[in-house]
């Protein structure tokens, strides 16, 4: 087991959770304590266990052992997901802003910040794979719960859709929300994380953070 | 909170519906072929024929709960949208909602079922009637979504129709009696407490069927 913390107030702490699916073992206890305004890569090839530890930290996979607890609403979300094909761009925002019980004032800031204004009409159907993952920040963003759980989200996105992720975490942070990203990119951000994570064989081996207690 | 997402949530089913128009392309053929064929093939006086109506329009509405079920998980799944709603309502909102959006199709589709019947079958629909469906189509709908989502996506309609079909059976026969029979209130009782067991049930275990 690994124990890892970082700074900050507390979003969430795992304590010795992990994930088996029937008999396999695809997530090795690990204790993990994340901060309110941080940001964490999560690092570690293909099949390693980052998804398995993003759905883990945002609560929609149960630990099969130890235990989660968070301070708020979690959200996991990788490319193209979290709206359904036939809603407008708009109206998937305005689902996520109603379900967070945020007011109306976010949605046009967060349009603006996804540089989805343009887009507001369009059905989400229609959204290539690089305005559906600025979609996806887009989400994070009017929704702003505790944590947010971004699976690969600069998949599919150019330059221009790049910078929308660096500038979506920050303003993520900003307003004290916790972010951990999973990504191959270890120069993801723009500004250095708070913390890395490296996840090898279903255990997280490695933590580089700037704010171990 | 509670009855925002609540809110939020059928707003959403809704217009996915009017974009979609999923439930609209199967559930009004659905019935108007029902209630066509068993006017066809029963051969019954036309008497007879009105007193069936009340329960063949209810087995065909719990028939056509089948294809609705999809909207509850299997639909949410197939366009990667579950896991939002899972992170950000409440399950109790969750399974309001959702049961809430269905209750609403159901009685459209009940309604609709209950016009086409007057004109094919000379049925008769006292107000007692449209009570009992009213008062039924919550607990039914209820059903139907905790089926939906334990089932949506395993892709097995064989055994979702089987199980709405089966707890619908209250409702069915309570409806179609009340609508044929002396003694409405008895039945009215009957798909109160049927709502009831409905109900409580379903946010007794809906939280356990949200988890992986």
């Amino acid at each position: 087991m690994v124990a890892i913390s970082y700074d900050a107030t507390l979003v969430l702490d795992l304590a010795a959770a992990g994930a088996r699916f029937g008999s396999r073992t695809v997530l090795h206890p690990v204790s993990l304590r994340v901060q309110r305004a941080t940001t964490c890569l999560v690092h570690g090839a293909n099949g390693s266990g980052k998804t398995t530890l993003l759905r883990l930290c945002a609560g929609l996979l149960s630990p099969t052992g130890g235990e989660r607890w968070a301070s708020g609403p979690s959200l996991y979300l990788r490319p193209g997901s979290g709206a359904r094909r036939r809603q407008t761009v708009e109206e998937a925002l305005e689902t996520a802003r109603t379900l967070s019980g945020h007011g109306r004032a976010r949605l046009g800031p967060a349009l603006e910040a996804a540089m989805l204004s343009p887009l507001r009409k369009r059905r989400v159907e229609t959204l290539s794979s690089g305005q559906r993952s600025r979609l996806v920040i887009g989400i994070a963003l009017v929704a702003a719960p505790a944590l947010v759980c971004l699976d690969e989200p600069s998949a599919h996105l150019d330059d221009e859709g790049l910078s929308i992720v660096r500038a979506g975490v920050r303003q993520l942070a900003a307003v004290g929300t916790a972010v951990l990203i999973a990504t191959h990119d270890r120069d993801l951000l723009a500004d250095r994380p708070d913390a890395r994570l490296l996840v090898s064989d279903g255990a997280v081996t490695d933590i580089g953070c700037s704010g171990v207690r | 909170m509670f009855w925002r997402q609540v809110s939020a949530l059928v707003r959403r089913d809704l217009a996915v519906e009017a974009a979609t128009r999923e439930a609209l392309a199967t559930v009004p053929p659905l019935i108007l072929a029902g209630l066509l064929l068993a006017g066809i093939g029963f051969e019954l006086p036309p008497a007879e024929l009105a007193a069936v109506a009340p329960g063949l329009l209810w087995l065909l509405v719990l028939t056509a709960a089948v294809p609705l079920a999809r909207g509850v998980l299997a639909a949410e799944r197939d366009d990667d949208a579950w896991d939002l709603l899972r992170s950000l309502a409440q399950p109790a909102a969750l399974l309001t909602g959702k049961a809430t959006s269905l209750c609403l199709q159901m009685l459209i589709a009940w309604g609709f079922g209950a016009a086409l019947a007057v004109a094919l079958l000379g049925a008769r629909w006292p107000p007692v009637a449209v009570l009992a469906a009213v008062l039924a189509m919550p607990g039914v709908a209820t059903n139907v979504t905790v089926f939906g989502a334990v089932l949506g996506e395993h892709g097995r309609p064989a055994l979702l129709t089987t199980l709405i079909l089966t707890a619908g059976l209250p409702a069915l026969v309570a409806g179609s009696q009340a609508a044929v029979s002396e003694g409405a209130e008895a039945w009215l009782v009957l798909i109160a407490v049927y709502d009831v067991v409905a109900i409580v049930t379903a946010w007794a275990i809906f939280p356990a069927l949200l988890e992986e």
